[in-house]
């Protein structure tokens, strides 16, 4: 139930997510943020008309927006195993993997995550269960099945379409069944033998007419793409976020192509990337510690594996040229877990050269923005809708201290507290 | 996976679940069983053994719930929910209700009564450890009549022989236990709860064919009528036994005799009074009561002649299973231990007896004893500790702190850890 309510913290992150407000209190209402206010200046009696939260010494900030996930698929630290399950598992299984995982996200405080890519007949049902407030979740943003070509990347929980006709009426048909936004695989990918990742799977004029039928019916489209060749297709039809943005050699013999004045053209469209740098860290640094065995590169990489530092150099020299960035784990593929959306921001600043303000504003305000839900959620501002999400610590001294949630708030209702779960 | 570990506790329960021990601790192997229940101070070093000191409670053993449906919302809701949702919304439910349950110490689970596609998807997804849950049993859809008490999420069968393909359907998608529909019910309009749906011999029938293929049935009743048919039929189990009169304006006519062939034959009852603790303590809190079926709604047993039936029969001999009847009003999946509660403050159980019937007892109702229901060596470390002392206060049950199931905590210090 939403409860008008009071919540009171040491540190409040401020409306555009740049600086605490010290001994602040944000006041909710009917689900929505009403004011944030000093806590000195909290009207007498308050609590006769309110539920005080006393967060006390912990770190109050906008629910972190994840905005890529794979909800139905297994995470974990074994490659082959969470691909078995993505290959074979039943739409049972799958249902109930994602009911346990939009739960564990939410928990994890990331209020609104976006799904780029599932069966039809699991990911609408899991949508329409949350919004009904059958099952605990974030706000869910659903690309439903991704688009790809016959046997290309993701297939598996893909809609087939090879022509640009073809490829106009998946998305008409994605749209019909609910998705809010359209994802397309521009290149192969890792997780699919029989795709190449080095490759594009569809000429400019196809991602065009896409990008045009996905404008036509108000939905964003974005497009997986790990090869120069697709990450160019996709900047030149103006597809709107470029997923994984990775410049591979179509040459199996070389590494990177990545081109300067390709990425200028990204930053002068507006188009956005999600570099899917989190689950990258998170492996590299579960393998370094031998927990886990290293990566077996897929057959269209293992000549000329690309070191992860030469793909981050390319993602700095985009930033630089003004290519902003969101916030996307890639949760469901392996080292992708559900609770580990805070290793966006940890890799921003590692690997990207993000400050950790820009970091935590990457992972809630401007992923909102490029979501197109800045009127929504993102910001602790009033007229948004009451999410947060508190932590132990202050990540903008220490951006780990984002893993550490202590309470999160969705839509006005209080999901955790204190470190318990309430749902 | 489970691994060795240790679990230290102020209060143990022993074997029979009758006694505390002091400082005792649970030592748990590999396979995620007991080795040894061992005063603590005995423990030398152990080092390497995960060892939780889990301080001034009581571990008791996992509680055994024999009485939910996994895949309804627990709530005056229910039947529109049952009517109108899709098999895929029930399974979200049920993924929420076993977590809650093994969440609040239940673990073992006797389901008796929910949707095929439903019930066997989710045990199949616990056990591969895709969700969590308790150990399952399962009877998945029951059977009934056309038209008959849970019409629908049954398998309808009207004549013997259809009874009898039901059984055998159940048992061949993964039914370990066979829940039949004696008499009509509260949760169905289309069904009368004073009147039997089956003559015995159709329920004779379902028991053979049951026992034929290694499993045993359990029948819902309300009514006098198919009590009688379940005690002539030899019906392993029933589940209400409410002695209702076939008379719309009589209450009850309560069997003396039949209870006590009811004892004589070994057959169990569970009395589902929990949710008379709940529905009262729900509409102090201001739920709106649950609409009285019209079967029932002329002439009602008080809940005092329910209870003075209820001890009659023990007092001749009847033994009673938990059985909260999960998923219908006011019965949430996190409320098992009022089953314990209830026989202590309505059918005057001294609380050890409580607490073996929520444990030891039903665990032998449901022919899982080899394997949970004490701290035995061998047997499963399922574990649950509360905070405070049952055997003075049983409302304790209810303020479960740690849950382990198989040797893995699931829950500790209060706080989930799945």
């Amino acid at each position: 139930m939403t409860e008008n309510a009071v919540y009171k913290a040491s540190r409040v992150a401020n409306a555009d997510v740049t600086a605490w407000l010290p001994d602040h209190a944000v006041i909710v209402e009917d689900g929505r943020i009403s004011e944030v206010v000093p806590q000195s200046a909290l009207a007498v009696g308050i609590s006769d008309t309110h539920a005080v939260h006393e967060l006390a010494d912990v770190s109050l900030l906008p629910g972190l927006i994840e905005a890529h996930a794979h909800m139905h698929t297994a995470a974990g630290p074994d490659p082959l195993y969470t691909q078995q399950a993505a290959f074979n598992d039943s739409k049972e299984f799958f249902i109930m993997r994602s009911v346990d995982h939009v739960r564990t996200t939410l928990l994890s405080g990331v209020t609104t995550m976006r799904d780029l890519g599932g069966p039809t007949d699991v990911v609408f049902p899991v949508r329409d269960a949350v919004r009904a407030g059958v099952i605990p979740g974030p706000r869910l943003q659903l690309a439903g099945a991704p688009i790809t070509t016959t046997a290309g990347h993701c297939w598996f929980f893909g809609s087939e379409a090879d022509t640009a006709e073809e490829v106009v009426r998946a998305i008409r048909e994605q749209v019909k069944l609910g998705a809010d936004l359209i994802k397309i695989m521009s290149t192969g990918g890792m997780f699919t033998p029989t795709a190449n990742p080095r490759s594009a799977q569809y000429p400019v004029d196809t991602l065009r007419a896409a990008v045009v039928e996905a404008e036509r019916l108000n939905v964003q489209i974005v497009s997986h793409c790990l090869a120069a060749d697709g990450v160019r297709n996709c900047i030149e039809a103006g597809i709107h976020t470029l997923i994984h943005a990775r410049w591979h050699d179509s040459d199996f013999s070389k590494g990177l192509a990545y081109d300067p004045d390709v990425a200028q053209m990204a930053a002068d469209k507006g188009i956005w990337a999600d570099p899917t740098t989190g689950h990258i860290m998170l492996g590299d640094v579960r393998i370094a510690a031998g927990d886990v065995p290293p990566r077996v590169p897929h057959w269209a990489v293992s000549a000329t594996t690309v070191p992860e530092e030469e793909h981050d150099a390319a993602l700095r020299d985009m930033r630089a040229r003004g290519v902003r960035f969101v916030t996307g784990l890639d949760m469901g593929m392996a080292h992708g877990d559900f609770d580990m959306s805070a290793a966006n921001a940890w890799s921003f600043v590692e690997l990207l050269g993000f400050t950790n303000w820009e970091a935590i504003a990457a992972s809630t305000v401007d992923t909102a923005e490029s979501l197109r839900l800045g009127s929504e959620t993102g910001a602790i501002r009033a007229g948004l809708s009451a999410d947060m999400m508190a932590v132990s610590g202050d990540p903008s001294d220490d951006i780990q201290d984002l893993f550490n949630c202590t309470d999160v708030v969705i839509e006005g209702r209080l999901v955790k507290r204190d470190g318990r779960a309430l749902v | 996976m489970p691994e060795p570990a240790i679990f230290k506790a102020s209060r143990v329960a022993n074997p029979a679940n009758d006694a505390w021990l002091t400082d005792h601790a649970v030592v748990t192997d590999a396979s995620g069983r007991v080795q040894a229940v061992v005063p603590a101070s005995t423990l030398g070093e152990t080092p390497g053994t995960k060892t939780y000191d889990l301080g001034n409670v009581s571990l008791i053993p996992g509680l055994v719930e024999a009485h939910s449906h996994l895949h309804v919302s627990p709530d005056l809701n229910g039947f529109a929910n049952i009517t109108t949702e899709s098999d895929d919304r029930m399974v979200m439910r049920a993924v929420g209700a076993a977590r809650k349950a093994l969440l609040s110490g239940v673990t073992t689970m006797r389901d008796i009564g929910s949707r095929n596609q439903v019930a066997f998807p989710v045990r199949d997804a616990i056990e591969a450890g895709v969700v969590p849950g308790p150990r399952l049993q399962l009877a998945g859809t029951p059977i009934t009549t056309t038209a008959g008490h849970c019409w629908m999420f049954g398998t309808e069968a009207d004549s013997l022989e259809d009874v009898v393909r039901a059984v055998r359907e159940q048992v061949k998608l993964g039914a370990n236990v066979i829940k039949i529909m004696a008499s009509g019910g509260n949760f169905t309009p289309t069904s009368n709860p004073r009147m039997t749906q089956y003559p015995a011999e159709t329920l004779r029938a379902a028991v053979v064919e049951a026992e034929r293929l290694g499993i045993y049935v359990v029948a819902h009743s309300h009514a006098t009528e198919g009590i009688r048919n379940c005690i002539d039929a030899g019906i392993h189990q029933i589940i209400h036994c409410r002695w209702l009169s076939s008379d719309p304006t009589v209450a009850m006519d309560y069997d003396e005799d039949g209870a006590s062939q009811m004892a004589d034959q070994g057959q169990w009852v569970d009395p589902t009074i929990a949710l008379q603790i709940l529905g009262a303590e729900a509409r102090a809190a201001g739920a709106p009561a649950r609409k009285l079926h019209w079967g029932i709604a002329a002439a009602r047993p008080t809940q005092e002649q329910t209870l003075e039936v209820l001890q009659d029969m023990r007092h001749k001999g009847v033994r009673y299973t938990t059985g909260l009847d999960m998923g219908m009003a006011y019965a949430d999946y996190d409320k098992s231990a009022y089953n314990a509660i209830s026989f202590v403050e309505s059918l005057e159980y001294t609380p050890w007896e409580g607490i073996a019937a929520a444990t030891s007892v039903t665990a032998e109702a449901l022919r899982v004893d080899d394997n949970v229901g004490s701290l035995q060596p061998g047997k499963f470390a399922d574990l649950v500790a509360v905070e405070g002392d049952p055997s003075k206060d049983i409302r304790a049950l209810a303020r479960s702190t740690d849950v382990v199931k198989g040797g893995v905590p699931v829950k500790l210090g209060g706080r989930p850890l799945v």
